[in-house]
């Protein structure tokens, strides 16, 4: 059972061999595009928005190569961010998407980056949810570790302890992004997306899908013309929160902090979410409404 | 913190025991809701923030619970004294007429209070009516041991009671469901004054967990109604089960015969505490609408309030359209 069922659905494959999923819901001129995630997940993580804004805009959700309905390849080329971003693009064809407000979490901001600074004419703006673009110490340490006797909370973001004990890790992360109390629906859910797939799909995901350095990313930043959003999540340690400022600041972006709420905001306190999103994508829509004028009077650069 | 604060609070006073109520919104027509055995007002704290936009809601501490009074005895918890408490609490928040809203426990008065004051009720709901209209084993020996002495030989009568009587309901829906999450033994050796009355911190704990939250995904349900019951002790909530409440079909069928108002019964399938068959037949008795809320347990309006909401909603909205050519013949 769902609240609000697609009103379209369908495969795209870009010539790799890999079927990429996607579902549509709702219509109208503004879209939102929910891009594909770290495919620990799949897009029924986005649940708790879906059902909301798309009774005030047209959304497509994409299942990330790796999980959900779209394929799992085992080669870590499968997962580069260049062919993510030729999957986001192949959606927007096939659902007759001109342009996008595109949303992304966490380790998935540098296909949204890209699809920002390569594709400015596909993305009308952007939020990015507690996003990670560079590697950062705390996941890079346990993750190059090697292999150990004991995998103890953070040690377990670790391929060697993925390959041995995969639902021992997908239980731990469940719980790790939802340490809130009353969040055992959301850590039930968490754990049925990662257990859709495994470490055979999610280890070359990890390492085949390129960060950017912290220099190159916020350089790009600077070159995004579209409005930009950032959330951060007030709680919890697990995701850190190292990029938000700085990418808010380099892309003239606004950079919402949920005190106090996170990490999993979305799914945790989806209506805290669910304002900040809409009311980020009305003022887009708003001002597109005018872009056309503007673009040819004033042209050129910001 | 609340979603919705009250607009008025104040006491009702009744024979030296005051009854804490409160006042939100102020549309028409005016719902007044009447919790469950042990719980105070805020048990509707689900109900409140979206009715009081729509309607004017008066909620009450029944006495024994929340900031009301703990009288001691149990004579001081008989149906008629809960009935007076909830027509004083109207009378000093001038509420000439009500929809009632009786959850659980508090749909024994809602149902007295619409019977025996028929004007001042517009339309009645019954939430999971504890009203007794079939053989419910589990209760059955609760009550038997509570109307004997404490001791080993009654509680074993107890226990008979509920063996002899299972054999009669073993084949209804409610009493699988009690059997196969909850041993009767295991209700008969917690279901009593003296348990309640050591440790009601483990009682409060056991029946919520145990019998009264069933439903998946319902934590904070649980702890907030483990901290409602809390608020209370032991003693007052023994006293309040003992009152002289309806105990037999018969009488709660004659009191279901008199109802003239629309009734609404809402129940969930998975109901341990109250049969769905009580709920089931009280609509059936009254001509009411029933509303099965399938996969929940006793206190739907707290796991699923959206639905429970419009629910009410639809109901109290059918009642005003329906008195509505009253409404503008009243001036004159």
């Amino acid at each position: 059972m769902r609240a609000r069922y697609p009103d379209g659905e369908g495969f795209v494959d870009h010539g790799d061999g890999v079927r990429i999923f996607y579902e549509v819901y709702g219509e109208g001129p503004d879209t939102i595009c929910f891009l594909p995630t770290w495919p620990i997940f799949h897009s029924r993580t986005w649940k708790g928005q879906i059902p909301y804004l798309s009774r005030h805009f047209r959304v497509i959700a994409i299942d990330a190569r790796g999980n959900g309905r779209s394929d799992r390849p085992r080669e870590r080329e499968a997962y580069s961010r260049e062919r993510h971003v030729a999957d986001v693009l192949a959606v927007l064809d096939a659902t007759e998407t001109d342009a996008a407000m595109i949303v992304s979490v966490s380790p998935r901001a540098p296909l949204a980056l890209q699809l920002c600074v390569e594709h400015p004419e596909r993305v009308r703006a952007a939020a990015f949810i507690t996003p990670q673009l560079w590697q950062i110490k705390e996941f890079v340490d346990p993750f190059t570790a090697g292999d150990r006797v004991a995998y103890d909370g953070y040690d377990k973001f670790n391929p060697r302890y993925w390959k041995r004990d995969y639902a021992g890790f997908i239980a731990w992360f469940a719980n790790s992004i939802h340490p809130h109390p009353h969040s055992t629906k959301q850590i039930e859910d968490t754990i049925s997306y990662g257990m859709d797939t495994d470490a055979a799909a999610l280890i070359p995901a990890t390492v085949g899908f390129e960060m950017y350095e912290r220099d190159e990313a916020l350089a790009l930043a600077g070159q995004v013309r579209c409005p930009v959003l950032v959330t951060q999540n007030g709680g919890g340690a697990m995701w850190p929160k190292t990029c938000s400022g700085p990418l808010a600041e380099a892309s003239g972006g606004r950079l919402h902090v949920f005190d106090g709420l996170g990490p999993a905001v979305g799914s945790r306190w989806p209506v805290a979410m669910n304002l900040v999103l809409r009311d980020f994508f009305e003022s887009v829509r708003e001002t597109t409404a005018d872009a056309p004028q503007a673009l040819a009077t004033g042209g050129g650069t910001k | 913190m609340r979603a919705r604060h009250p607009d008025r609070q104040g006491y009702a006073e009744r024979g030296g025991v005051r009854l804490s109520y409160e006042v939100f919104g102020e549309g028409s027509p005016t719902l007044l809701l009447v919790p469950g055995w042990t719980l105070p007002a805020r048990s509707f704290k689900a109900q409140v923030p979206y009715l009081a936009r729509h309607y004017r809601v008066v909620a009450f501490d029944p006495r024994g619970t929340g900031g009301s009074g703990r009288p001691r005895g149990a004579t001081h918890y008989a149906l008629d004294e809960h009935v007076a408490d909830a027509l004083a609490v109207m009378d000093v928040t001038e509420t000439a007429s009500a929809v009632l809203v009786g959850k659980s426990r508090g749909a024994q008065t809602a149902l007295a209070l619409a019977v025996n004051h028929p004007s001042r009720v517009n339309g009645l709901v019954a939430a999971a009516p504890f009203t007794p209209l079939t053989p419910w084993p589990p209760l059955d020996a609760a009550w038997s041991s509570f109307q004997q002495r404490r001791g080993w030989r009654r509680q074993v009568q107890g226990l008979g009671t509920v063996l002899r009587e299972a054999r009669h309901v073993a084949r209804s829906k409610s009493f699988r469901l009690f059997g196969r999450s909850l041993a009767p033994t295991e209700a008969a050796k917690w279901f009593n004054r003296p348990s309640m009355e050591a440790d009601y911190d483990a009682f409060t704990e056991w029946f919520v967990t145990r019998v009264v939250v069933n439903d998946p995904y319902a934590t904070k349900q649980t702890e907030d109604v483990i901290g409602w019951m809390r608020e209370t002790d032991g003693e007052a909530a023994a006293d309040a089960f003992m009152g002289d409440c309806l105990r037999d079909a018969e009488e709660t069928r004659k009191l279901l015969a008199a109802i003239e108002c629309p009734v609404l019964v809402i129940h969930g399938d998975r109901d341990i505490t109250v049969p769905f068959e009580w709920g089931a037949t009280f609509a059936e008795l009254t001509g009411g609408r029933l509303v099965a809320m399938p996969g929940a347990g006793h206190l739907p309006g707290g796991r699923y309030p959206v639905k429970v909401n419009l629910v009410l909603r639809e109901f109290v909205d059918a009642l005003v359209s329906a008195t509505l050519p009253e409404t503008v013949e009243a001036p004159a």
